[in-house]
């Protein structure tokens, strides 16, 4: 068989196997067959060409080269036939069920107390307030008789307080770090003091003898109950969302006058009425009022100079509401499955 | 206190209904609670007309009735003596439940069966005020047109709203119906319609001599009327007005109590009336109680007398304490014919201090605990006197005051620029004047905006100007004030201090941890029983036990959560908390913030809690060391204190095996805290480290050496002797066993080698890795591994 007879012989038996093959392994087989360092058919017989005589070599070595071209092509065609069958049924043996649960370990989590806090200091941040916050173990002056709730007064039983000894105490509300502010600094005075509060309540769904407060404070030239409503009113609407309204209604603290209990429309019912706003429409979210003149003096400010408005919030009230918490003590008992919540 | 809507109504003339009575009383500082419905609870009560009514053959006065009932047919046996054929009325059926709570049952009375009983306006629940005057007696008489067969509320007002009122501690005018009626006349404009009195006052003899009563201590009860009322007879209350006590939440004794405790919550004045019969010598003396004075108060209980609480006498004996409660000696009885009435006002401070030595709050010491008017006093007398006479017995003319000199009714100044500058915007004058004038204030106008205002003497919370402003801001309406935002002046410093606790949160949320929130009281003996033995602040008037301490360190508070959890099944946690603990401080106390940490999973072990510790100071850009030392409840191997310099910063540890058998703890917990303001004082400005531009190499040595030798020492060698060629050192692990002797172990350190000015060639890795094994061989005695 001339040289010319083998490489067509080649040429159709290449181009029967190398269709046939389904798999790339196959296709290496054949490769190995064909082009193989070693013994590979064509190799051998391109290798064979330079043993030919001058006057064969031209056209055998151009048939050969044509041959290989040809088988090359052949390969290159057959293996992205394989590749692409190959993808289709391996995108489809990948396939996976896209509801399964999703395998990401949770990172650590903010206590829903604290998530409120943030939520509020951020709030008032944004109006400029500054964030103080005094102790927690106060001595009567500050707790009391700063805030003119002298002792003997009938508004001390609005804050049965846990004492260490004769005049020193937990601090029964935020309202003494007013006092601390104002000794440490002249007007113009901005600030929130966040913190915790002790008082001696008997513990049910609403009450615990500790809980947190964010108290509030602005004092100035100027500064007007007016001022107040509509500083109170930004709050609720940043805190509660825009399209929150507020009501004032009259309300009474020895160191506030005219003091002033906020509500808001109901964030959960939008003001329809529902069990968190007992069918009211409104929610109380905090007390406030003018910063009685007579705290003003007290820390030797001059009330026909100065004029001021303070405020305070039950956080844990404020937390419960939005979360729909019913019960105060699961914020103190720490269950995983309650804390992963939020 | 709790205001009958009906009640409400005899003062202020209304067509509002009790919600919106409600809302307006709200908007004005009158704070409502809550609507009650009283009579919510009567059910199966029909209409009915009475067919027959035949006497009964074995009793005289009963009645059997033949009654339609609508679908029913029924037989009632009654005595009531309007009872008549043709009559319509209401019956309440077998199972039906009346206004008393009582539950209604099929019997038979005198042999003869009875399926229910006829019901007056009171069984009903009804408003006897919707009744005509003559059918107030006996069954129900309703007009002959009344639908028969359905539930009397169909026909009927049976429902009553009831208003409770919360009043503020400065407010003692508003522990009144009368004083709650006054403020929904002025904010509705209308009159406020005062109740009847006797208007006797001018007979009295005042200050004068007499053997009525005697005042031993004006300071303790700076005024006292008193006056004798004869042929009395004590029975039953006209029924309205039990009805009206018994709304408000009182019992209904007899007319002469009742009397007393009606007068009480109308005008706000506690009153007592002796039998004077009983009284030593027929009179009263105000006095100081002398040492180891008993009483025995109303409420049979045997009180001993707190030394110089204000006590009322008569000649002998003590027969009640003031202002609190009257003597079981002297009390109204069916008996008494004479009674002395005693309208008083006693100081707040000593009712208060009496009330409370004797745990004895009554609805009398509530109210002089708040302040007393000593103007009320008189109207209180002659308003009970009133009554008295028309339900009780014969007013006498014998009245008597001993009183302090009248005083001067406070006056007050009030600049109407003031107003605009508190309030933020101008009330015009004629509106401040005619909400002053509505709540009982005469006003003067001075000129130049300046007012002069005369307090009524039931306002004491009025003393000032701030006060006024007060009280026309709530009547104008809060709602009606403009809302603006303040102009501050720049220069308002906005400084943060809550940085170094927002830090460490995100810090610790990034690491995974999981924030709880434990309460920072607990008892002693918590605290003892995780061996924490540091002098702690107490508390000297817990509710329980449970508030006695005030923590001196977070980690039982941690452990509890972890044991609490471990009972639920929920195991997995990784725990922070950022809180203050309390210390004594010399003579003060010291609240430092603390950062709590506590993990307890599966395998969590001492290195999962440093790592969350060597992470939090890399991101704080510091770093910390760790010296073995432990706490009595840490596990004496595991466990170490946390440095920073020179100082001890924090702890952390395994829970000793002891206390966690004792807790039942069956996971192993990992503990720490760290002292946040401590380790942010030490905070430096941060300054960018450069970073080579050349490459690095790794190189690992093995080394076997005595197992007491510790790691952390052995790389702070390598990393010092190594200068800035090595850039990191770890030891990765640790191997004790097979082809280590006994008492040693092998350690396996991996290097980081880098310069910041070349390549390093082999030859300078070779040169310090040879010098590095050195040090190791001579300072450690080291071997390497083969």
């Amino acid at each position: 068989m001339s040289i010319l007879e083998q490489l067509e012989q080649l040429k159709a038996e290449a181009e029967r196997e190398i269709k046939e093959a389904s798999q790339q392994s196959k296709i290496d087989e054949l490769w190995t067959k064909y082009f193989g360092r070693k013994g590979g058919e064509l190799t051998s017989i391109l290798r064979g060409v330079k043993t030919l005589s001058a006057e064969e070599r031209p056209a055998v070595g151009k048939a050969a080269n044509e041959v290989k071209v040809f088988i090359e092509e052949l390969f290159a065609v057959q293996k992205e036939k394989i590749y692409q069958d190959g993808l289709a049924a391996k995108l489809s043996a990948e396939q996976i069920d896209v509801t399964l649960p999703g395998k990401w370990k949770a990172p650590g989590r903010i206590h829903l107390l604290n998530i409120t806090m943030r939520r509020i200091k951020e709030v008032f941040k944004g109006l400029g307030y500054s964030v103080v916050s005094g102790p927690e173990i106060e001595t009567d002056y500050y707790n009391f008789e700063a805030l003119n709730i002298p002792s003997n007064h009938p508004s001390r039983e609005m804050w049965d307080s846990f004492f260490l000894r004769e005049g020193l105490l937990m601090r029964s509300h935020t309202s003494p770090s007013q006092v601390h502010v104002m000794e440490k600094q002249e007007p113009p005075v901005r600030v929130i003091c966040p913190g915790k509060c002790y008082r001696r309540d008997a513990v049910d769904a609403t009450h615990f003898w500790e809980f947190h407060q964010v108290e509030g404070l602005l004092v100035d030239k100027n500064v007007t109950f007016s001022d107040l409503k509509g500083t109170l009113e930004l709050f609720a609407k940043g805190m509660f969302g825009h399209r929150r309204r507020t009501r004032f209604n009259p309300s009474y603290f020895p160191f506030t006058e005219p003091s002033a209990e906020v509500m808001v429309d109901c964030f959960v019912c939008d003001g329809k009425g529902c069990r968190v706003c007992k069918n009211s429409g409104w929610i109380e979210i905090m007390g406030s009022g003018m910063v009685h003149p007579r705290v003003l003096k007290g820390v030797g400010y001059d009330p026909e100079k100065y004029t001021g408005f303070a405020f305070g919030m039950g956080v844990e009230r404020i937390a419960m509401l939005t979360y729909g918490v019913d019960d105060i003590r699961l914020l103190y008992e720490d269950d995983m499955r309650f804390l992963s919540q939020f | 206190m709790r205001v009958p809507f009906c009640w409400l109504k005899d003062y202020v003339e209304l067509h509002e209904s009790a919600q919106e009575a409600a809302e307006l009383l709200q908007s004005v500082g009158v704070p409502v609670e809550n609507i009650e419905q009283a009579g919510a609870s009567v059910s199966g009560i029909v209409t009915c007309r009475i067919v027959s009514a035949e006497k009964h053959p074995d009793a005289e006065r009963l009645l059997i009735c033949q009654v339609d009932a609508g679908s029913e047919k029924l037989q009632i046996v009654t005595a009531a003596p309007n009872a008549r054929a043709g009559m319509v009325t209401a019956v309440a059926l077998h199972g039906a439940i009346l206004a008393s709570g009582t539950k209604i049952k099929k019997g038979k009375l005198r042999g003869a069966v009875s399926e229910g009983m006829f019901c007056g306006w009171d069984e009903a629940g009804v408003d006897p005020e919707c009744l005509p005057e003559d059918k107030r007696e006996g069954i129900l008489d309703l007009p002959e047109d009344t639908e028969i067969g359905v539930p009397v509320q169909k026909v009927l007002p049976i429902v009553e709203d009831i208003l409770i009122v919360e009043s503020f501690a400065n407010r003692a005018d508003q522990l009144s119906i009368l004083g709650i009626a006054r403020e929904l006349a002025a904010k509705l404009e209308r009159p406020l319609r005062m109740p009847e009195i006797m208007r006797d006052y001018d007979q009295a003899s005042i200050n004068g001599e007499d053997n009525l009563v005697a005042i031993e201590d004006y300071t303790a009860c700076p005024r006292f009327m008193a006056r004798l009322v004869s042929g009395v007879k004590v029975g039953p209350s006209p029924k309205w007005m039990a009805r009206r006590l018994e709304l408000a939440g009182m019992r209904s004794i007899n007319n002469v109590v009742d009397i007393t405790n009606y007068v009480m919550l109308e005008t706000g004045q506690p009153l007592h009336a002796y039998d004077r019969a009983r009284l030593a010598e027929g009179r009263l003396i105000v006095r100081r109680s002398r040492p180891e004075e008993t009483i025995v108060t109303l409420d049979s209980a045997e009180q001993k007398l707190p030394a110089n609480s204000i006590i009322i006498a008569d000649a002998e004996k003590a027969v009640g304490v003031a202002g609190v409660m009257g003597g079981l000696n002297t009390e109204i009885e069916e008996a008494t014919s004479e009674l002395l009435l005693e309208s008083a006002s006693f100081d707040n401070g000593d009712v208060r201090r009496t009330s409370l030595r004797l745990g004895l709050r009554t609805e009398s010491s509530k109210r002089f605990e708040k302040g007393m008017d000593i103007e009320r006093v008189i109207f209180g007398s002659q308003r009970a006197a009133y009554l008295l006479n028309e339900y009780a017995g014969k007013v006498m003319p014998e009245i008597v005051v001993k009183s302090v000199p009248q005083p001067e009714p406070v006056t007050v100044e009030l600049r109407l620029a003031l107003i605009k500058r508190v309030l933020g915007v101008e009330v015009p004058f004629e509106k401040v004047c005619a909400i002053l004038r509505s709540l009982e204030f005469a006003v003067k106008d001075l000129g130049d905006g300046r007012l002069e205002v005369k307090v009524p003497s039931f306002r004491i919370d009025i003393t000032e100007e701030i006060d006024l402003i007060e009280e026309i801001a709530r009547h104008a309406g809060y709602d009606n004030l403009p809302n603006t935002v303040p102009a501050v002046e720049q220069g308002s410093v906005v400084f943060h201090n809550d940085v170094n606790e927002e830090t460490f949160r995100d810090l610790c949320v990034k690491l995974g941890l999981t924030e709880i929130l434990t309460p920072s009281l607990c008892s002693l003996e918590m605290i003892k029983k995780y061996r924490v033995e540091d002098e702690v602040l107490q508390i000297m008037n817990p509710l329980s036990e449970d508030q006695r301490v005030l923590r001196p360190c977070l980690f039982p508070f941690m452990t509890n959560v972890v044991l609490r959890n471990l009972r639920v099944r929920n195991e997995d946690m990784r725990l922070f908390e950022i809180s203050r603990i309390y210390e004594k401080d010399g003579d003060g106390v010291k609240e430092p913030l603390r950062l709590g940490l506590a993990l307890s999973y599966k395998d969590a072990d001492f290195f999962a809690l440093k790592g969350i510790v060597e992470e939090i100071a890399a991101m704080l850009g510091t770093e910390f060391k760790y010296v073995r030392a432990s706490k009595a409840w840490t596990h004496p191997g595991a466990s170490a204190e946390v440095m920073l310099g020179n100082s001890v910063v924090g702890w952390l540890g395994v829970i000793h095996p002891v206390l966690a058998k004792e807790l039942d703890l069956e996971q192993n917990a990992i503990l720490g805290e760290l002292d946040i303001d401590a380790i942010m004082a030490a905070q430096k400005l941060r300054q960018y480290k450069k970073i080579s531009r050349y490459p690095s190499v790794e190189r690992d040595l093995a080394l076997v050496m005595e197992a007491s030798v510790q790691a952390g020492d052995v790389a702070a060698r390598f990393k010092q002797v190594g200068g800035d060629l090595v850039s990191e050192v770890r030891c990765f692990d640790v191997y004790v066993g097979e082809g280590i002797p006994a008492g040693y172990k092998s350690l396996a350190f991996r290097f980081v080698l880098q310069a910041m000015d070349k390549t390093l060639e082999d030859e300078d890795i070779s040169r310090l890795m040879k010098k590095l094994q050195k040090i190791a061989e001579r300072e450690f005695k080291a071997k390497i591994r083969e």
